[in-house]
């Protein structure tokens, strides 16, 4: 059977997904979601709310990254588990502002949250399970604070698959 | 089933309760035989006694839960026979041609454990000794229907488990989730995957059952029944005209 691995067909079905949040405005919008081809260097007010990978150690295995699972050298069975990690930016933190939009940050945050522990069938993952790393603002790639946070996704895929 | 596959697309069954909200685990799946006492090294019986299999599903930890269709309220008496399916998905939910663990168990016992998130612990012994299934040892077959509704009797092809006809009879596993009024649910085989060549399984039926609440059980047939190469599910409508179930067949390899 052939190996692949399948990264990159994971991020892409995370970035498919169409959640639906509370923006900073009360207005119900569809979540814009990145890919590790797209994303913002610089992020602004209208890009959010924006999910997107976190530049910094955004692949991090778990374990020893692959593993092999049966006898059967270079045939065998085997396994990749690693965690990616996206930041979450809900809107900037504004001058003088502290707490303004912080509930409606938490809310939101809980939103994308709850929506991947119920849809956790991802395709090229044969488990995945989502993880809230942090509830505090982001920096983007101009150090700008957001509120928001991040959200980890635990994956395991079975390279034969 | 085509390859590997994890715990999350296991499906538990019993009494005709979905119980696979309810639980975290479950296992381990035993079919063991005792090994002889004495066994010499040439010795031809190779350590086991055919047909004395010890036959369980272990241990179901599961969730303490107050819902009607919940653990608690259908499982929490013990010294009671559970009719149990245990079906595994091939990394998608539970379809035809997976392979499931059923038969029926006898439940030891029903313990709720924790001082934080109270648990179930749901722990079940051999097979049951009233059954009339005593007479084989292989608790592992294949899902022939997975669970769904029906409406219509089957017309469609059935599944090759095993590759070739056997000459040791099976057990045939259902689960039936809901329905409104009389069935019968059946298994029929076949020597070549064509929809006219099935035929009933001799034996192989639950007779006309009343599907209008959850019921579950297992049909054995003879021992010496021949069971064609393919199989597949088939339902015959008394007064109802859905039933919601899942069937199994066990195939036997040896007496």
């Amino acid at each position: 059977m052939a190996d692949t691995f399948k990264l990159t067909t994971v991020t892409n079905s995370i970035k498919a997904q169409s959640i639906t949040v509370t923006d900073v405005s009360g207005a119900s919008v569809t979540l814009t979601i990145k890919d590790v081809d797209n994303m913002l260097f610089v992020v602004s007010q209208q890009n959010c709310p924006i999910l997107q990978p976190r530049f910094d150690d955004f692949v991090i295995p778990i374990g020893d990254f692959f593993t092999r699972d049966s006898f059967g050298a270079d045939a065998s069975v085997k396994s990749v588990r690693y965690t990616l990690h996206y930041k979450f930016f809900f809107a900037p933190v504004l001058q003088g502002e502290i707490l303004g939009h912080y509930s409606d940050s938490v809310a939101a945050l809980v939103a994308v949250l709850l929506y991947f522990m119920k849809n956790t069938n991802l395709s090229g993952a044969t488990e995945f399970l989502p993880r809230l790393e942090s509830f505090q603002p982001q920096l983007d790639g101009n150090n700008t604070k957001f509120h928001g946070g991040q959200i980890a996704f635990d994956v395991t895929q079975y390279l034969e698959t | 089933m085509a390859g590997r596959t994890v715990g999350k697309w296991i499906r538990v069954y019993i009494n005709g309760y979905r119980m696979s909200g309810y639980t975290s685990k479950i296992g381990p799946l035993n079919c063991e035989f005792t090994e002889q006492e004495s066994v010499v090294l040439n010795d031809v019986v190779g350590g086991a006694l055919i047909g004395q299999a010890n036959i369980s599903p272990g241990t179901l930890n599961g969730i303490f839960d107050n819902d009607a269709a919940g653990l608690f309220a259908n499982d929490r008496a013990s010294d009671v026979i559970r009719q149990m399916m245990v079906a595994i998905g091939d990394r998608a939910e539970p379809a035809a041609g997976v392979p499931v663990f059923a038969g029926a168990f006898r439940q030891n016992k029903y313990q709720a454990v924790g001082e934080g998130a109270v648990a179930a612990t749901v722990e079940y012994a051999g097979w049951d000794v009233n059954a009339s299934s005593l007479l084989y040892s292989n608790p592992w077959g294949y899902l022939l229907h997975a669970d769904a509704a029906e409406t219509a009797v089957n017309t469609a092809i059935g599944i090759d488990d095993y590759g070739a006809a056997t000459s040791f009879g099976g057990v045939m596993a259902y689960q039936s989730f809901a329905g409104n009024g009389t069935a019968t649910l059946k298994v029929q085989d076949a020597a070549t995957n064509t929809n006219p060549s099935f035929a009933d399984l001799s034996g192989a039926t639950t007779g006309s059952l009343d599907f209008s609440n959850p019921a579950a059980g297992i049909v054995a047939i003879g021992t010496t029944a021949t069971v064609r190469r393919y199989l597949r599910w088939q339902i015959v409508f008394g007064t109802a005209t859905t039933v919601t179930f899942a069937l199994a067949f066990l195939r036997n390899f040896h007496n």
